[in-house]
């Protein structure tokens, strides 16, 4: 099944590559494979999966290029879609990139070949608790909504910051939109809580996803220099998270609608 | 479930929080058994600090020892006692005998004991007799040796407005005694 999920925000810091890299590991321990592709001038994601990451374009290195010609655009986005029709696959937007990437889509009439292509999308809002965040999100799945046909809409509200979350913006106007694109559009919502375990702060220093860090529990566990009962609280508080980050992306971890 | 769960299995969670629980109670056993040994004075201080990681359990233990603690007076020891009036009671026994064979008792009995307190101080360090407990002693031997009618003829003295040097002589002394008692007084309660 062509599966296409489309991370993005045009806010940096949200935690978009962070939920791309879980969704690709956890489509991986799933048995998916899927294709990981970034359009990211910082080219996060590959800096994090290395060569997991089967292509990484330099969005703003290129835009004046897309810009300028119809083809140059093609010609520039073309192994996208070469790899959004070989099967499944992750796609992270970098900050900024939402735009321009809508544009391509809409000029170049890719939604068209998507739907002849047989390709179903999925297109993924990251917002932190922020105001210009949450009405980025918006803008995004609004876009994203007039642009690809058929297309599932995903809203994860990311709490990076913990304290309140995203309490403090419930009732705002951008808080509002997005709720009326729950009703609307049959946007999913899904929230990840605030991790408030140090191994996953050593490891966002080091560019290790959680899962490295699960992975090399202890040798993390022991460059902290953790004392055995913290080493046991840290270990729980990690593991809850992730239990509870698994439980809130399985909507996206799952291929069949 | 596992399709659901490629990152953390049921089993690892359960496994995390036996582990978290065990390593806590632990901790919790260790701490109250630091705060149970600690000296007293430092053992209050240990409860604050770490009381709100100690299980119920434990917590309830340690809270009931110090409680106890604090409300059980410590054992009488009567040497520590009676201590402080030792030299008093040296001086005045030393007084009576030292008057009995005709002596200076007034001046030789304070000057022995101080002597021998002075030599058994230094030698063989025995407890610390302050100064001010002698003095006490001193006066105390004073009040014996002249009595208390002597003091009233001192005082009926300055009221005649007429002092010899021996009425002004015992005020001084009335006077010295009670600041002294008050000292030592003070000084032992400390």
């Amino acid at each position: 099944m062509k599966v296409c999920t489309i991370i993005s925000s045009d806010k940096g810091g949200v935690g978009k590559t962070e939920i791309a890299a879980l969704l690709i590991a956890a489509r991986d321990r799933l048995g998916g494979r899927p294709a990981a592709i970034e359009i990211d001038h910082q080219m996060k994601l590959k800096s994090v999966l290395g060569g997991r990451v089967d292509l990484s374009l330099r969005a703003c290195a290129e835009l004046t290029k897309v810009y300028s010609h119809q083809t140059s655009v093609g010609r520039h986005y073309d192994p996208v879609f070469d790899l959004w029709s070989s099967g499944e696959s992750i796609t992270d937007l970098g900050a900024n990139v939402t735009t321009p990437f809508f544009e391509w889509a809409r000029d170049c009439g890719i939604a068209s070949l998507c739907r002849q292509d047989g390709i179903r999308h999925r297109f993924v809002s990251v917002a932190s608790p922020d105001s210009q965040a949450l009405r980025a999100a918006y803008s995004a799945l609004r876009e994203a909504s007039a642009v690809f046909d058929p297309v599932e809409l995903y809203f994860i509200e990311n709490d990076t910051v913990g304290g309140s979350g995203f309490q403090p913006y419930v009732g705002t106007t951008a808080y509002r939109q997005i709720e009326t694109l729950e009703t609307s559009f049959g946007c999913t919502r899904i929230r990840i809580p605030n991790c408030k375990s140090k191994l996953v702060e050593f490891g966002r220093a080091r560019s290790m996803t959680p899962l490295a860090v699960l992975d090399r529990i202890e040798a993390v566990e022991n460059a902290l220099r953790l004392t055995k009962v913290e080493r046991a609280a840290e270990r729980l508080i990690f593991l809850e998270w992730l239990s509870d980050v698994q439980t809130a992306l399985a909507p996206l971890m799952m291929m069949e609608s | 479930m596992n399709a659901l769960a490629p990152f953390v299995k049921r089993e690892a969670l359960d496994q995390a929080r036996a582990d978290a629980v065990d390593a806590e109670k632990a901790y919790s056993a260790r701490m109250a058994d630091i705060i149970r040994q600690a000296p007293a004075s430092k053992q209050f201080a240990l409860y604050l600090a770490h009381g709100t990681r100690l299980t119920e359990e434990d917590l309830q233990a340690v809270t009931l020892e110090i409680q106890l603690k604090s409300v059980t007076p410590p054992p009488l020891n009567i040497g520590r006692e009676i201590e402080p009036y030792l030299p008093m009671v040296h001086v005045a026994a030393l007084s009576v005998v030292l008057g009995a064979i005709g002596l200076p008792a007034l001046w030789l009995a304070p000057a022995i004991v101080w002597l021998v307190y002075a030599v058994g101080f230094g030698v063989f360090n025995l407890s610390v007799v302050s100064e001010l407990r002698l003095l006490f002693a001193l006066q105390v031997a004073l009040l014996f040796q002249r009595g208390i009618p002597e003091l009233a003829t001192g005082a009926n003295e300055i009221l005649r407005g007429s002092v010899t040097p021996s009425g002004a002589g015992l005020i001084a002394t009335a006077l010295v005694l009670g600041l002294t008692v008050s000292f030592t007084f003070g000084e032992s309660r400390r």
